[in-house]
């Protein structure tokens, strides 16, 4: 592995610095996100566990029905709103979860790519780093610094590669689990906070398709909450 | 109000709103895969998330804002329209439609809005596809003990003429009281 | 000199409890006594605020213009916060400590806020007793409050 570029460590800041002219970019609040996003993997346990009841087809809704504070949210014990019970069930059908956690991912990767691209071309001329991806170490640029700043307000702070297909790529802080930490200690911390990690996985694997690269990406928490993402591509660089 | 609401959205963290449109589509697309295109259990899944977070979104609100208890349900509504959407979707909704007895009255998104912008969805008069938003309402509301009901009664993606929520205060909740007290 | 540090949920429940001057336990067990006649005293309190203020609107929509804010027993000050949310952040003092208002609200709007709203492995809504959700308890919650309890100039 040798090091081929380092973005350095992003540091955050405000979206609505260095406004360019021609940008009528509109912005939401960041912990708007940030709380949909907390709701990923509970929503995928309960649906993961309502379509593996072998009762489904009798037991899906047949019209709308509002939550109230002491409605159970499924039939997991204790499921109840502003707990966080269900995540202990995760370890139950991980395999299932995983995959609906990682396809949310995916379907935004593919979209997100679209919108970075067309964003940049809008300015072409202008030195935007969507102008110029011609291979696949382009594309782990894209990522590392376009991507990773438009959902973490950061860049990704390391990035390597074997030169055979293989990248890794690291954030030191990442943000979607750098705010957990479970009353049960840090074990627990990190085995349920590897589950939220499908998302970015989707994400990248989802970017990379919408090059055209079929890449094969898993993520490893080395020290928490530093995040490892090794991606594979069949691709020699 | 407006003011205020524009000095706390000045502070805030932000992200591009595109992102969370597509956030959001892909976890209501994926919502339909998942169950078939039964659009009652999605509805009811997109409600449930909504909940959640708005029990936790109001403690957010509350530090952010520093809002007091409003005298009245019409304030408790601006305090929702001109700075919890302003704050945390940058849009400022209308509310419109007061019932006589100032129980109940409508907010009506702007179009387009964080949500609903490039959303093409199977033409189905059953999904409502931001359904969240009476899920997060009514979970934020119910911890400033305020029992409201919320839904959805018009959606500009069904070819309604707006996108249209309704509000209706059942009760006001009263402290609980501790055990051996009464 | 700040003795201990409490938290109570809507449900009148102890979600947190810290002692710092008699000993350093942290939701023991055995100060769920203190606790509940701690609780108790402030909920009589907050009653009779109320009603000498004649705040007792029916619309429910009335604001307590007349809220408890601490209150002194020989030598001891409790001082009190309660969110719109129905937390309520309780700080226990020697009677040299005024105010404490402003540490209450850092304490709800930093590091509730951050460790408990924010940490999607926290519950907000805390269960019976004897389960590991019942109280706060993770890590970064009780170093970091810690920290800023101890960090501040009033504190020994």
């Amino acid at each position: 592995m040798s090091s081929t570029a380092g973005p350095g460590s992003g540091t955050t800041s405000s979206s609505e610095e260095a406004p360019d002219i021609l940008d009528t970019q509109s912005y939401v609040n960041a912990a708007s996100l940030q709380f949909l996003l907390q709701e990923l993997v509970p929503t995928s346990i309960r649906v993961s566990h309502k379509l593996a009841d072998t009762n489904t087809l009798l037991s899906l809704a047949d019209k709308d029905e509002t939550s109230t504070i002491d409605k159970p949210l499924s039939s997991i014990p204790n499921d109840l709103p502003g707990t966080v019970n269900v995540l202990d069930l995760a370890a139950l059908d991980q395999d299932d979860v995983s995959l609906r956690v990682e396809a949310y991912g995916y379907t935004l990767g593919l979209k997100l790519a679209e919108l970075l691209l067309y964003k940049n071309t809008r300015f072409a001329g202008t030195g935007g780093p969507g102008s110029k991806i011609v291979d696949i170490l382009d594309i782990m640029k894209f990522v590392c610094r376009d991507v990773w700043k438009c959902l973490y307000n950061k860049q990704m702070d390391n990035l390597r590669t074997n030169h055979r297909g293989t990248f890794v790529l690291v954030d030191n802080n990442y943000k979607l689990i750098s705010s957990l930490s479970s009353p049960k200690g840090i074990h627990d911390t990190v085995s349920k906070a590897k589950v939220h990690l499908w998302f970015p996985c989707g994400i990248i694997r989802g970017i990379l398709k919408s090059f055209g690269v079929d890449g094969n990406v898993t993520a490893e928490i080395t020290q928490f909450p530093v995040v490892t993402f090794n991606i594979y591509t069949s691709i020699n660089n | 109000m407006s003011k205020k609401g524009d000095d706390i959205w000045k502070n805030v963290d932000k992200i591009n709103s595109e992102l969370f449109t597509l956030t959001y589509g892909s976890i209501v697309a994926q919502l339909c895969r998942d169950f078939n295109h039964n659009y009652h259990e999605v509805n009811n899944q997109l409600d449930q998330m909504g909940y959640n977070i708005g029990i936790r979104l109001i403690e957010e609100f509350l530090s952010r804002t520093g809002a007091q208890r409003c005298q009245s349900f019409k304030e408790t509504v601006e305090v929702i329209t001109k700075l919890g959407f302003r704050v945390f979707l940058n849009i400022q909704p209308a509310v419109e439609n007061w019932s006589s007895d100032g129980r109940s009255c409508s907010i009506v998104l702007p179009e387009p809005n964080p949500l609903n912008e490039f959303v093409e969805i199977p033409p189905t008069k059953d999904l409502w596809y931001c359904q969240i938003l009476c899920g997060i309402l009514r979970g934020a509301l119910q911890m400033i003990q305020l029992d409201v009901d919320v839904n959805f009664v018009k959606d500009t993606l069904k070819g309604d003429d707006k996108t249209e929520i309704r509000l209706k205060l059942n009760k006001i909740l009263k402290d609980e009281v501790p055990a051996g007290e009464d | 000199m700040i003795h201990s540090f409490f938290i109570f949920d809507r449900h009148c429940n102890c979600i947190y409890s810290r002692e710092y001057t008699n000993g350093d336990a942290i939701n023991k067990t055995n100060d769920s006594d203190t606790a509940k006649l701690l609780f108790g005293i402030l909920y009589s309190l907050k009653n009779i605020s109320g009603k000498l203020a004649h705040t007792n609107d029916d619309s429910g929509f009335a604001p307590s213009n007349n809220t408890l804010k601490s209150f002194t027993l020989g030598t001891y000050r409790a001082h009190y916060l309660e969110s719109m949310t129905g937390l309520k952040f309780i700080l226990v003092s020697d009677t040299h400590i005024d105010n404490l208002q402003p540490v209450l609200w850092e304490l709800y709007s930093t590091h509730y806020l951050k460790n408990v709203v924010h940490n999607g492995l926290s519950p907000v809504e805390f269960l019976a007793e004897n389960d590991p959700y019942s109280k706060i308890s993770n890590h970064n919650f009780i170093v970091q409050s810690d920290a800023y309890i101890q960090s501040l100039p009033v504190y020994r």
